[in-house]
């Protein structure tokens, strides 16, 4: 069985790496087929495009970011076999309520920067934990789907978060919906001169050990992937198939609102969302290519956001619209995620490994 | 000789676990014969059938029906091929008339409208043709096993099936059904249909089958005709080794009542009563089996003792403590073991690790946790040293318990429950469809687990050597309640206790004696 557990890891290594090198490659060529300019120059910008200057990379380091803390929130969800998409709405959502005590409390004024980051990071975790127990509840205790309900949520949040910020929060002297500047001490410093490689990069450090810790060492964590691989088995083991799946979508929306904490508070100088970022389905796509293992979340979340930048110097610098190179995003879920995608093979390969066996014992 | 029907050649299939369902088998049949195939659980009649009827791929081998080689990729391709199937849980609708299941999927009607009086018609110029009688306007519902049966074999030979494939078709029959189902079967064989006839009742087929194959382990071990072979020569081809009671056993030292089952009963959602009122008791050191045809409420009794179906009345005491307002893990933690009927839904999960498949009953529990953490290193040691005492074959604890063999995975279930410090047992068909080889390991285990730890074991079983071989007193369970009870069990034989599984005896509670 030695190699048949080899051959099992490689084929699940190969999936997802083929998978992504297969899209990759398909978009490649349609940006060759659609570039009007230099066929060349649009495939560099699209290759090397985000690695070219530190602008570029402070571009793809700022989407990196929150990338990471969604991406190992929601392999918490998805190892629990949920699929709450609410950590889309939880990024418009738990920074609108940390801009009132911003701007409408003296709580963080006066207050060293670390410690106001610290609070504001963990304020958005825990609006977030609280926004997720909601598509939970209906799951679990009404037995409803919490994707769907997650998904009209998010469309919720953004409306709430947009009345919260006419309502209390807009900056009157400029032409935009947005809150005022952040004070100084109340938002991530820029790293790298003034890239969008900001500090935030801490956040994403410490919120990625957190999740490999309670993911893999603690009782939570081994709790919820047993549910999630077979419920039935973990209701027979003793362990509430009810409680592990909640907790998990909590975890999932306190790392969203840790993402969504870095994003607003790193990457912009004021509040200024007026829709939904996308964050959250790019989250779970980092999960998908991760295989829902948090120790792979930090490839996987860079990953993407190279192909992200990519899509945008491609943008700016040719004729090849943004949208174009997301469509990369379908391709790369229809290989990674699709279990069949090399089965056949695997199969082969197997096959032959228990033929060899067989006559490896007869003679 | 008469005309070749179906031809399997050399069919090997591997399931993606690597386990080898089938190996080289060979199956010919030819028109007007009824073919016997045989083998215990899992030795691979069934993936072989599901090859055949478009089910399950193959990887190698070829099919050939009336010498023509063919690729049948679908059910509805293997039935246009001719191939047909009866399953032995029957696929009817029970909420149409037998008429509209007979013609599902080749309605007769036009413009999409539904041909009722056509549909009638057909069914009743088959029923006579074919010498099967039905009322084609009954609600499948209404109608008795038996005549589901004839529904089955009709929505077959309607669509031009000339090979029919029988999974244990009397396994639900009355007596006088069977003989009914024989009486028919014959006639199709005269009529020159083949027909492949799984059985376990090797009398049923001694009388009507002309040949046999055997498989064992996935592999042919024998075939033949039947003319030329009795049922000792079969049975041993079956099991391929001698049935015998050889087992040396001390006598139970009965210690403190255990499990106390107290006017029990379980009733579904739908209002079946599975548990009847049942009153009985295991004590510390001694294995009571329980014996019975499958689905007179055995599996409901041990899933409400473990926790997993609520009792609808009476009660469960465990170790002196009732089951009554607690969850399994607190039941558990009363001291129940349990090994699952259905290893791969409730026992494991296929997809984690040997390691996760034995931490998983550790996770609400203060052994090996510091706080809010797990002790990996000391879960580590443990579970290495459970893989090393129960024999567990696997490359290390991080394997995925779905590439273990099907004897390998019971091993970690048993691993786990055997280690978990309980001291009852409930071992429900724990040695079903595995090897030999694991299941003398696990009748050891329970064996040396009774006399050296004082454990009480509750042993379930569709097995009856297993039940003999390994219990100290016998219940026989028969819808919901108990028909027999032994206490000594040297004097028990497979007929007798059949007879009580059967119902054709049952004992007054005088006789039953003292099941506490």
């Amino acid at each position: 069985m030695k190699k048949v557990q080899r051959v099992d890891m490689l084929f699940e290594f190969l999936r997802v790496f083929l998978g992504l090198i297969i899209a990759y490659a398909i978009t490649v060529v349609f940006v060759m087929i659609a570039s009007k300019g230099s066929m060349a120059d649009a495939v560099r910008n699209f290759a090397i495009g985000p690695f070219v200057n530190a602008r570029r990379f402070g571009q793809l380091m700022g989407k990196f970011i929150p990338y990471v803390l969604m991406g190992c929130g929601f392999c918490f969800i998805y190892s629990a076999g949920r699929f709450s998409l609410i950590g889309e709405g939880i990024v418009n959502f738990a920074p609108i309520i940390t801009c009132l005590v911003m701007f409408k409390t003296n709580l963080l004024v006066g207050l060293p920067l670390w410690l106001n980051l610290t609070i504001m990071v963990a304020l958005c975790a825990i609006i977030g934990a609280i926004v997720a127990t909601v598509p939970a509840f209906i799951r679990e205790k009404l037995g409803q789907s919490e994707m769907v309900l997650s998904i009209i949520m998010n469309f919720m949040l953004l409306f709430l978060s947009l009345w919260v910020l006419k309502q209390f929060l807009l900056d009157r002297s400029i032409s935009m919906q947005a809150t005022k500047m952040y004070p100084a001490n109340m938002k991530f410093y820029s790293l790298v001169g003034t890239t969008n490689f900001h500090s935030g990069i801490y956040v994403a450090a410490i919120g990625w050990v957190i999740a490999l810790i309670l993911y893999n060492y603690t009782k939570i964590g081994q709790k919820i992937k047993t549910v999630g691989a077979n419920p039935q088995f973990a209701l027979y083991s003793g362990i509430n198939a009810i409680a592990a799946p909640f907790i998990a979508q909590m975890i999932g929306g306190a790392f969203a609102g840790a993402a969504a904490a870095v994003d607003a508070f790193g990457l912009y100088p004021r509040y200024q969302y007026t829709a939904l970022t996308n964050i959250g389905f790019d989250g779970l796509l980092v999960a998908v290519i991760a295989r829902k293992k948090p120790a792979y979340i930090p490839i996987a979340a860079f990953v993407l956001a190279y192909i992200r930048t990519s899509a945008v110097v491609l943008n700016l610098s040719t004729n090849i619209p943004v949208e174009f190179v997301n469509m990369m995003q379908a391709i790369i879920i229809f290989f990674v995620a699709a279990e069949h995608f090399l089965s056949k093979s695997r199969q082969k390969v197997i096959f032959r490994l228990a033929r060899n066996k067989e006559q490896e014992a007869h003679s | 000789m008469s005309k070749e029907l179906l031809r399997m050649e050399n069919i090997t299939k591997i399931y993606s676990n690597g386990f080898m369902a089938n190996k080289d088998v060979s199956l010919t049949v030819h028109e007007g014969e009824i073919h016997a195939l045989l083998g215990e659980n899992g030795a691979g009649k069934t993936t072989l059938m599901k090859i055949l009827f478009g089910l399950e791929d193959y990887q190698e081998g070829r099919i050939l029906i009336r010498g023509e080689e063919v690729r049948i990729a679908n059910p509805l391709d293997a039935i246009a091929k001719g191939v047909g199937m009866v399953h032995q849980h029957f696929m009817l609708m029970e909420g149409l008339t037998v008429a509209e299941n007979i013609v599902l999927g080749i309605e007769p009607g036009k413009a999409g409208v539904f041909d009722k009086e056509t549909a009638v018609k057909m069914t009743l110029e088959a029923a006579e043709k074919y010498n099967l009688p039905v009322d084609p306007n009954a609600l499948v519902r209404d109608i008795s096993v038996g005549v589901k049966q004839k529904v089955e074999l009709l929505k077959a030979l309607i669509r031009g099936v000339r090979l029919l494939v029988l999974d244990e078709p009397t396994a639900v029959l009355t007596p006088q059904e069977t003989r009914e189902l024989f009486v028919q079967l014959r006639d199709l064989r005269s009529r020159g249909y083949g027909i492949i006839f799984i059985s376990h009742k090797l009398d049923e087929v001694m009388e009507i089958c002309d040949n046999v194959t055997v498989l064992r382990r996935g592999r042919v071990v024998g075939t033949g005709r039947i003319a030329d072979l009795d049922e000792k020569k079969l049975s041993s081809m079956i099991v391929g080794r001698e049935v015998v009671k050889t087992v040396d056993r001390e006598a139970p030292r009965r210690g403190d009542l255990v499990l106390e089952v107290r006017n029990l009963s379980y009733v579904d959602d739908i209002g079946k009563i599975h548990v009847n009122d049942l009153t009985f008791a295991v004590h510390a050191g001694e294995v009571v089996g329980i014996a019975g045809i499958e689905g007179n409420g055995q599996t409901e009794l041990s899933e409400v003792i473990t926790g997993l179906r609520p009792p609808t009345k009476g009660d469960v005491m465990i170790n002196g403590q009732s089951i009554k307002g607690r969850n399994i893990d607190q039941i558990r933690k009363l001291g129940v073991a349990h090994i699952s009927e259905d290893r791969l839904v409730y026992g494991c999960a296929p997809d984690l690790s040997v390691w996760d498949n034995i931490a998983s009953i550790y996770l609400s529990s203060k052994k090996f946790a510091r706080g809010p953490f797990l002790s990996k290193r000391e879960l580590n040691k443990f579970v290495d040293e459970c893989i090393e005492e129960f024999e567990i074959a696997t490359e290390s604890r991080n394997t995925p318990v779905r590439l273990l063999s099907g004897g390998n995975i019971q091993k970690v279930i048993v691993a786990r429950e055997f280690t978990s410090g309980a001291n009852l047992i409930v071992a429900n068909q724990p040695t079903r469809g595995i090897d030999v080889g694991t299941a003398s390991l696990i009748h050891k285990l329970l064996y040396k687990y009774t006399r050296e730890k004082n454990v009480a074991v509750l042993l379930i079983s569709s097995d009856l050597n297993e039940l003999l071989n390994h219990s100290d007193r016998l219940l026989v369970m028969r819808k919901g309640r108990f028909n027999a009870h032994f206490t000594d069990l040297s004097r028990v034989t497979d007929e007798l206790l059949g007879e009580y599984m059967l119902g054709v005896r049952s004992m007054t509670e005088e006789e039953m004696g003292n099941v506490l």
